[in-house]
């Protein structure tokens, strides 16, 4: 148990990282990080990469749409467009998760929503952390790994499952 | 049933019966004597009576016939009125007679007279008129030969019928009297004679039912007299025996007495004691009491601690709802941040300095998010020791209702104690003077002990007078047996 002297030795703490963030000279990375964000599906852990994103959201409302594709939950209102909000975990092969509340933006030209039950947490690593070896046995869509402190994760191509998704959209309006 | 009867009542049985008997003997004798006497004085009444008036009648016919014939030789009228009164006395006589008969024979004998005797007067009154006329003597003696005699014979064999019938009466009564005579002196001495043999055999079983009840109660006086030895021998042991344990008694009794002495002091300490059991006792009461005053205080300070963890979880619950919120901002704020890194990676070098401020605004919202849900176990822990505290308190509260109640046990307890101490005290001082009457009771025991020690004694002397009169009976039971039954007592 964290005692009241303990909790405002934190806070001071805290504040004074924040303040010498800013008091500290800039100092320009070698090896520029690499931001990733480390998300749960089902029983399995991935991770994709911050600048394949535009966006991230929590709890926004999406509307159901008939659709022959199962893994499309909705519509939602993103920044006045209304954006197609797929399940990632049925993209990647998992049972679809009714509980997912957080969503992101992929980026490029067309806006697409991925949704997912869990957000892990936001890391920056060094670059060569990011392997694309032993990933034969991969899961689609999975190209690479990465090593976190709490294990190795498959990072996810967003844009690779934005290019399935328009292909599975192609072929089922070539069906029609 | 006789062999029931007493000896009085057997003897007074027989002379009862002897007497009944003498009494039957008289009866009969009595009845016996009084039918001959009866009998003969009607012989003597009546049928000898009868028989006079009927010689009478005969002497007053001669003396009537003598009367007529003195007037027929004389003429005188004095023999006729001389005759006339014959009859007359005649008549009487007859008419006596024929009310003493009682058969119709006599009656018609009686009647035969009259008949006679009225054919007679008629016939001499018939000479005697012509007497009066002055007839011839001759003719008045051939009258009085044809009409007179045959008429007068006439009536005096009607006369002697009847005094032979009423011989022949008197004869018969005589020997009915005399065999009434018999008869009672027959069944007399027949009476006698059994009364006698009655006497006999009565004497002779009252002899011998005495003889043998004698006999008994001599054996059971025989064997009483043994048997009365006997326990005298064994009451003078006895007596003795008592002696020696009165005396024992006595010893025990002193023993007892300082007993008691003894016990009249314990009793007089424990009610000391008691009074001061009495007073702690108190004295206790009181102090639970106070106890009992703290244990409620406890209790509502107990309650005032429940209140305020219940308090302080309501508290620990508002912090917790208080914390989602900061949670919540923290949440928001690392996407905030996450999206702002996003932005100023679009936004080239010139975002780079933008996607510092973002990063350390993310690393910020993750300490902030993790320090909210260091403090949501921590106020999970508060709100578990809230809970663990409540409950420990709620048992130490029903604790402290036990405590309480058991005070209040404690609190009865001990006024039952002062209560019972109390009573022992009265029951000690009541032992005390029960002791002490019981003291004085034993004392007046040992007098009475020592007063039958003494009676002991006296019983010991007499019990020896008593072997020796056992003694003498017995001697004088074989004395009486052999009076009775010699054979026996020779034997």
């Amino acid at each position: 148990m964290i005692d009241r002297a303990t909790a405002r030795d934190l806070v001071a703490a805290l504040r004074r990282e924040f303040d010498e963030a800013f008091a500290e000279a800039r100092v320009t990375e070698l090896v520029e990080p690499e931001a990733l964000l480390e998300v749960t599906c089902g029983q399995t852990h991935y991770a994709f990469r911050l600048t394949e994103i535009s966006g991230l959201l929590v709890d926004v409302a999406i509307t159901p749409v008939a659709s022959p594709m199962p893994e499309l939950r909705g519509i939602a209102g993103v920044r006045g467009a209304n954006v197609p909000v797929y399940d990632f975990a049925a993209l990647l092969g998992h049972p679809p998760d009714p509980q997912a509340r957080w969503v992101v933006l992929a980026g490029g030209t067309t806006p697409v929503g991925l949704a997912f039950a869990r957000l892990n947490r936001h890391v920056k690593i060094r670059r060569d952390a990011i392997t694309g070896q032993n990933v034969a046995a991969a899961p689609q869509h999975v190209g690479e790994l990465v090593d976190l402190p709490n294990g190795a994760r498959p990072v996810v191509s967003i844009a690779s499952l934005v290019d399935e998704i328009g292909r599975r959209v192609r072929a089922h309006r070539h069906r029609e | 049933m006789m062999e029931q009867w007493t000896f009085g009542q057997k003897v007074g049985a027989s002379i009862a019966v002897l007497v009944a008997l003498t009494a039957g003997i008289g009866i009969i004798a009595f009845v016996a004597l009084r039918d001959v006497v009866s009998t003969k004085d009607r012989v003597i009444d009546v049928d000898a009576t009868l028989l006079v008036d009927a010689q009478r009648l005969r002497v007053l016919g001669e003396r009537k016939g003598g009367e007529g014939r003195a007037f027929l030789l004389t003429r005188e009228e004095r023999f006729v009125a001389g005759m006339q009164a014959a009859r007359a006395e005649f008549a009487a006589v007859l008419d006596r007679l024929r009310q003493g008969v009682a058969i119709d024979e006599g009656r018609r004998l009686a009647g035969a007279i009259e008949d006679a005797e009225l054919n007679h007067q008629r016939a001499l009154d018939a000479v005697i008129s012509q007497r009066r006329t002055a007839a011839a003597t001759d003719v008045i003696a051939a009258a009085f030969d044809d009409q007179v005699v045959p008429e007068r014979e006439r009536l005096d064999r009607a006369i002697q019928a009847f005094v032979d019938r009423q011989a022949e009466r008197m004869e018969a009564a005589k020997q009915a009297s005399t065999n009434r005579a018999t008869v009672a002196i027959v069944s007399t001495a027949t009476v006698v004679a059994i009364i006698a043999l009655a006497a006999v055999v009565l004497g002779a079983l009252l002899t011998r039912t005495l003889q043998r009840q004698i006999g008994s109660a001599v054996g059971q006086v025989q064997s009483s007299s043994a048997e009365l030895q006997a326990a005298a021998t064994q009451q003078a042991s006895g007596a003795r025996e008592q002696s020696q344990a009165m005396s024992e008694i006595a010893t025990t009794i002193g023993e007892l007495l300082a007993t008691s002495r003894q016990i009249t002091e314990s009793a007089q300490r424990v009610a000391r004691v008691a009074d001061e059991a009495a007073n702690a006792a108190r004295a206790g009461g009181d102090t639970v009491d106070q106890a009992h005053e703290s244990i409620a205080a406890i209790r509502r300070q107990v309650d005032l601690i429940v209140s305020h963890m219940l308090e302080l979880g309501k508290k620990s619950q508002q912090i917790g709802t208080v914390l989602e919120i900061v949670s919540e901002l923290a949440e928001q704020t690392n996407i905030l941040a996450i999206n702002a890194t996003i932005e100023a990676a679009g936004a080239g070098d010139s975002g780079k300095r933008f996607a510092v401020v973002a990063d350390e605004i993310r690393k910020l919202a993750d300490r902030v998010a993790g320090s909210t849900k260091e403090i949501r176990g921590l106020i999970d822990d508060v709100r578990m020791s809230v809970n663990t505290t409540i409950m420990a308190t709620e048992t130490g509260s029903k604790g402290v209702d036990a405590g309480t109640r058991q005070f209040g046990n404690v609190a009865a307890s001990f006024k039952q104690i002062v209560g019972l101490v109390t009573t022992t005290t009265e029951a000690a001082r009541e032992i005390e003077l029960s002791i002490k009457q019981q003291m004085s009771a034993v004392e007046q025991v040992n007098v009475a002990i020592t007063t039958i020690a003494q009676a002991s004694r006296e019983t010991e002397a007499s019990t020896s007078q008593t072997q020796q009169t056992a003694s003498q009976l017995a001697v004088l039971s074989k004395d009486l047996l052999r009076v009775i039954r010699p054979q026996q007592a020779g034997a």
